[in-house]
């Protein structure tokens, strides 16, 4: 089911001057229910605008776009926004952007309470999305403001996972994060999405983060939307990355290479460092003396080799607030 | 070239976060900062910019002791970029704040335009020096900082993830200027960084946890012990991490930090077992 259609939509900044081009252009997209969906595109390429589109910060100046059952035609102003915001979550690409209040707790309550929750409810929605992130309790009496700047990103995810919204849409969040945090993130959105049925939109230039995690690629460049598809389309295609001024990541790199090299088609390939392993050590006859080996040791070992392989999750993180 | 002796350093109301930190950095040498997010990065560069003062200890820079009164020269000396760049612009127009550090610096007028027009073509910022700074994707915000900081010709720069936004191909473009500056300038750079090609690309990785200097080697030193990487919560770039992982799993085909060499090293064993 859609729960996005943007049907052409165009944006100006009302303030733009008249050199600067068009924000967004001409813009056609579908979201599906329950998808992850990762946006990449150069600097300055309409990202961050069409996110805001989202949950109607700001509203198309040509064109429709519709979110669940709201519409957005240009021209027509729509106010009462609020029961949308219920079910849109942003995360701004600036956390200052997203905090405001004099503790933490009061910033991640903020959102419950003015959707319907009561003090209670609130509460313990505020400590669960807290420790989503990996940040402990302690947290909770901090000033939101006086955080290193990675804690502070992953306080404002939290302010928006503590709404539960149904489609959460975050603006390059991991850019602050340390690079396990970034993994963690990914895997805590990825298993909200699968888990729930939850809707990600998620904006990064760093297409290697998200290649195992995302089902659908949406390119930007310029305003407009030069793409959308799969991992495996987009693996095939190095060439749209490189018109959309993308770095093809090198586990896509090597995708490409061993799928032409070897004619096999890219879905069957594997993703992420563990996948790639398993999957070379399987297909190399240098390494069938060692998979031998492996596979004689002991189960226990090869329990410990999947433990290492998935990062501990974000809940367990030892962020101490303290 | 920057010296840090007993540092001690506590934000009010909290735990110490340095007791007793000590650091030496030579002239000339590019250094980055990383560990996990909170270990006190931040704070330390701040430290170095005399943005936050220690409690206790000592930090020379050159051979002046960073103080009340040293620490506006010092700051003259040393480009700052900080964490976000929201709060490095003070001008209505990229233009006008790019000016504001050079007039601090006392360069005279007649260069200005002419200083600022060649950096601006040079990072590409050209067509935004009339935009006023808020007005920008915070990628191009970051490119304006750092043209900001360039056109200085500092002799110390201290970046704090100031390439954090910057899509591949400009955060590939920056690191190309970097290592220009730091070999043919001698440029001395402090870089908080979360980078792998940054940090590889540094003399030298300092691992900053809880406070405290965790690691202190070379960036691949760092990141080829997978344990201490994994516990500074660093991650290797995807070949160097491929190759260490298939080495514990039993091929070894040596360790690859580009993807071409990755896949020679591959090549004549590969082939498809259905
Ligand atoms: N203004 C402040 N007041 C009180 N505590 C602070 C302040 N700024 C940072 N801290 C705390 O000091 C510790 C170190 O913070 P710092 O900003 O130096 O971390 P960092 O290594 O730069 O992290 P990041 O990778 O997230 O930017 C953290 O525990 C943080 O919560
Ligand atoms: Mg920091």
């Amino acid at each position: 089911m859609a729960i996005v259609t943007c049907e052409q939509i165009s944006y100006q900044y009302a303030k733009a001057s008249i050199h600067q081009p068009l924000a967004l252009i001409d813009v056609s997209l579908r979201l599906e229910q329950g998808k992850f969906y990762a946006i990449v595109g150069a600097t300055g390429s309409g990202k961050s605008t069409l996110l805001q589109h989202l949950n109607g910060i700001y509203q198309p100046t040509k064109g429709k776009l519709q979110v669940y059952d709201v519409v957005f035609a240009a021209g027509a102003k729509v106010k009462g926004l609020k029961p949308l915001r219920s079910r849109v979550g942003l995360v701004f690409q600036f956390p200052e952007q997203q905090l405001f209040e004099e503790t933490v707790e009061k910033d991640l309550m903020f959102g419950p309470i003015q959707f319907g929750a009561d003090e209670q409810q609130a509460r313990a929605a505020a400590v669960e999305a807290l420790l989503a992130v990996g940040l402990d309790e302690a947290f909770m009496a901090r000033s939101p403001f006086e955080l290193s700047g990675g804690q502070m990103r992953k306080v404002a995810i939290a302010t928006v996972l503590a709404s539960n919204p149904e489609l959460i849409v975050l603006d390059e969040p991991t850019a602050t994060l340390d690079p396990v945090s970034r993994t963690e993130l990914i895997a805590l959105l990825k298993r909200l999405c699968v888990e729930q049925g939850r809707t990600i939109v998620m904006v990064t230039h760093r297409l290697d983060e998200v290649l195992a995690a995302a089902d659908e690629f949406i390119l930007m460049q310029q305003g407009a939307v030069t793409y959308t598809g799969t991992r495996a389309d987009l693996i095939r295609s190095p060439h749209l990355l490189q018109a959309a001024d993308i770095v093809v990541p090198n586990e896509m790199k090597l995708a490409h290479e061993i799928s032409e090299r070897l004619g096999i088609v890219v879905d069957e390939l594997p993703s992420g460092i563990e996948g790639w392993a398993d999957w070379l050590i399987h297909n190399s006859d240098a390494a069938s003396k060692a998979v031998d080996r492996y596979a004689t040791d002991s189960s226990a070992s090869q329990q410990e080799q999947t433990d290492k392989a998935s990062p501990r999750g974000m809940t367990e993180s030892d962020e101490k607030g303290e | 070239m920057i010296r840090l002796e007993n540092i001690h350093f506590q934000y009010p109301k909290r735990e110490a976060l340095f007791s007793d930190l000590k650091l030496h950095v030579p002239r000339g040498q590019w250094v980055s900062i990383v560990g996990p997010n909170g270990s006190g990065k931040s704070t330390l560069v701040k430290l170095v910019n005399g943005l936050l003062s220690p409690d206790s200890g000592t930090i020379h820079i050159d051979g002046t002791l960073l103080d009340g009164e040293s620490v506006s020269d010092i700051r003259r000396r040393t480009g700052y970029l900080f964490q976000n760049p929201d709060n490095q612009f003070i001008a209505t127009t990229v233009r006008d704040d790019i000016a504001f550090g050079m007039e601090n610096r006392c360069v005279p007028r007649a260069d200005m335009k002419q200083r600022i027009d060649a950096i601006a073509e040079q990072l590409g910022i050209s067509e935004w020096l009339n935009r006023h700074p808020a007005s920008l994707s915070g990628g191009q915000k970051q490119r304006v900082a750092i043209a900001g900081l360039l056109v200085l010709n500092p002799e110390i720069m201290i970046w704090d993830e100031a390439t954090s936004m910057l899509d591949e191909r400009s955060k590939q473009d920056m690191l190309l200027r970097l290592r220009h500056l730091h070999k043919n300038q001698g440029l001395t750079i402090l870089s908080v960084t979360h980078d792998a090609e940054e940090i590889l690309a540094s003399d030298r990785a300092v691992v900053i946890r809880n406070g405290v200097i965790a690691a202190d080697m070379s960036p691949i030193q760092l990141f080829e012990d997978r344990n201490l990487a994994w516990e500074c919560r660093l991650q290797p770039p995807f070949s160097l991490a491929l190759s260490l992982e298939l080495r514990e799993k039993g091929m070894d085909i040596g360790l690859h930090h580009h993807e071409e060499e990755l896949m020679r090293a591959l090549w004549p064993s590969l082939h498809v077992n259905k």
